[in-house]
């Protein structure tokens, strides 16, 4: 079971629609209602995007922390700064904001499940960006923008958590299910 | 359009009614034997209760009427503080017994015999202004705002949010009057007029919100308008808009709220975008639109529909919940009708819904216009105060 945290955003439910193509059993509910038993019971937690930065959701970071190496975890848009920022690392504000942007990405690191050297366009709605160098135990940035460098994925295949910066259920993202179906089947 | 002797005798009534656009003419509905306002209280029950028997006479099968801004946020959870308001129902909807089927003829059907006897004295309101239009914010306090948004926007806090303005004047109008003068200059395809005892409502509004037909919906929204000139055509009118990164952008981010929005009522893998980013033309202006549909789960009910799609997202921001409580907090005046929905439920629970927007609401001898534009990190103040007194023009003008 795949369970998902909204973060009241405008775009879970694409989220819920994508991630029902590889599993039938999801669960999504509002950061401040959530279902502990059930959440006990998912595989899966992923953390969705949403307004704000990491430190406005408390609750999330608890989550994170309690599950972190005991459940698959993946995060999107905001959901990727939250494991970002439970592991230490700084989220900023970026110069130039991209809201409803379409960009390249290009995978930038062999330890990735993707193949290197890859691009392919991206969605992103993002104010906010992880502040660099960012080190943590067990934890790569795999994906970078082709253009800016900031960073758009990270994966720590040891505890299995995957983040993206950019929106893959968004109708801008190629090739969106196959990074989810990847993930999934990690 | 051909004089017809029963119409003429409507209009020149005190007889409440509704015109609604369709494809191809004008649906007029009218001989309500019912009339249902709305509050936070009722308004549950009056959805659960809405799928009827059908009657016979099929197009009459159907309540009609709008939700104000404020009964949708209540039905999204979302309070607002205490606004200056006119007092003016939260929505109203109303069951017609007698529908004139405007299109190259005429068609008339009801459920009374003597329909066309059903008139009272003759009737005639002028149009009469009393003070001239003033908006609500000016350039000084907008600019203001809009300062204040762009920075939660830099946030995060909000992706996008449309900075409402209104205006107003001291007024009585003929809206039959009003609403086929603008029909002449701009017959936009969810265009709507409600002239009841104590209000009237004249609209243009562009927007398609919701169409349920069985267990398909469909949406349409708009972002992105430009004006015709000599100049433009719908060839140029599409690069100018493919080429122009803020409507791309604004128009993306709404593509993907509404496909949210959908999704939440919709079997997953079945929503879809049918026509992708292209644009539709009108008398005046250009838009930017894309269709998106999806099959209904099974067990969705009406009020699930309403819930998840309303208020519609385009004439909001993103994303909605947080953006509607900025605004909620910024808005020192009642929305009323504006940005909620018009349009009608049918008994087998089919329905068609709006977005209110290019409307003007009549309400104890005052008008308001109500317009909005957003926010995003590449639009200037200056611009989008612009841009909302173009929108209110065309509606403006029918006062001269």
């Amino acid at each position: 079971m795949i369970y998902i945290i909204d973060h009241k955003d405008s775009f879970t439910h694409n989220i819920v629609h994508q991630f029902a193509k590889f599993d039938k059993n999801i669960e999504c509910e509002n950061f401040n209602k959530i279902n502990y038993s059930k959440l006990n019971k998912a595989d899966v937690i992923l953390l969705s995007p949403g307004p704000g930065s990491p430190k406005d959701y408390p609750i999330s970071s608890k989550i994170y922390k309690k599950y972190k190496n005991k459940k698959k975890i993946i995060g999107i848009c905001l959901g990727f700064q939250q494991i970002l920022f439970n592991e230490n690392g700084k989220i900023i504000k970026q110069k130039k904001i991209y809201h409803g942007f379409q960009s390249l990405v290009k995978v930038t690191n062999k330890k990735s499940l993707f193949i290197k050297n890859k691009e392919f366009k991206v969605g992103r709605y993002h104010s906010l960006k992880l502040k660099e160098p960012f080190f943590s135990k067990n934890f790569e940035i795999t994906m970078r923008c082709k253009i800016s460098n900031v960073a758009m994925a990270i994966e720590n295949q040891i505890d299995q958590i995957y983040g993206f910066q950019f929106h893959p259920e968004s109708f801008l993202t190629e090739n969106g299910n196959l990074l989810i179906k990847k993930i999934l089947s990690a | 359009m051909k004089k017809n002797f029963y119409l003429e005798k409507l209009y020149n009534s005190k007889k409440p009614f509704i015109i609604y656009k369709v494809r191809d003419g004008y649906d007029l509905y009218t001989d309500f034997s019912e009339k249902i306002f709305l509050n936070n209280k009722n308004i549950n029950n009056f959805l659960k209760k809405i799928k009827k028997k059908e009657t016979k006479n099929k197009p009459l099968n159907l309540h009609i009427g709008f939700f104000g801004y404020e009964i949708l946020c209540n039905l999204n959870g979302i309070k607002i503080p205490k606004q200056k308001d006119l007092k003016f129902p939260k929505g109203i909807f109303y069951k017609p017994e007698t529908i004139v089927q405007i299109r190259k003829n005429i068609t008339i059907k009801s459920s009374y015999k003597n329909y066309k006897k059903l008139f009272k004295k003759k009737y005639f309101i002028s149009n009469k202004i009393l003070s001239p239009f003033k908006i609500n914010i000016d350039i000084t306090k907008y600019k203001k705002i809009f300062k204040k948004f762009s920075k939660k926007i830099k946030e995060g806090k909000t992706y996008q949010i449309k900075i409402c303005t209104k205006y107003k004047n001291k007024s009585t109008i003929n809206p039959v009057n009003f609403f086929w003068k603008l029909m002449k200059t701009n017959a936009a395809p969810e265009s709507f007029m409600i002239r009841d005892k104590n209000y009237s409502i004249v609209s243009c509004s562009p927007e398609t919100l919701i169409e349920k037909k069985g267990n398909i919906i469909k949406t349409k929204p708009i972002a992105g308008t430009l004006r015709k000139t000599q100049k433009t055509n719908i060839r140029n009118a599409l690069s100018y808009f493919r080429n122009n990164i803020k409507e791309t952008k604004e128009h993306n981010m709404i593509v993907d709220m509404e496909r949210s929005d959908l999704s939440k009522v919709c079997k997953p893998g079945t929503v879809r975008l049918s026509k992708i980013k292209y644009v539709e033309e009108y008398k005046h202006l250009y838009h930017y639109v894309t269709k998106i549909e999806g099959v209904l789960q099974k067990n969705i009910s009406i009020k699930n529909i309403i819930v998840a799609m309303m208020p519609g997202g385009s004439v909001i921001g993103c994303p909605k919940v947080s953006t509607l409580n900025l605004l909620n907090l910024q808005e020192k005046e009642s929305r009323n009708i504006f940005t909620g929905s018009f349009g009608f439920i049918k008994f087998n629970g089919d329905m068609r819904f709006n977005i209110i927007i290019r409307s003007i609401l009549n309400y104890k001898n005052i008008s308001e216009i109500s317009v909005a534009s957003g926010a995003v990190v590449d639009s200037t103040a200056i611009n989008e105060f612009k841009e909302n007194y173009i929108k209110a023009k065309s509606l403006i003008d029918l006062y001269k």
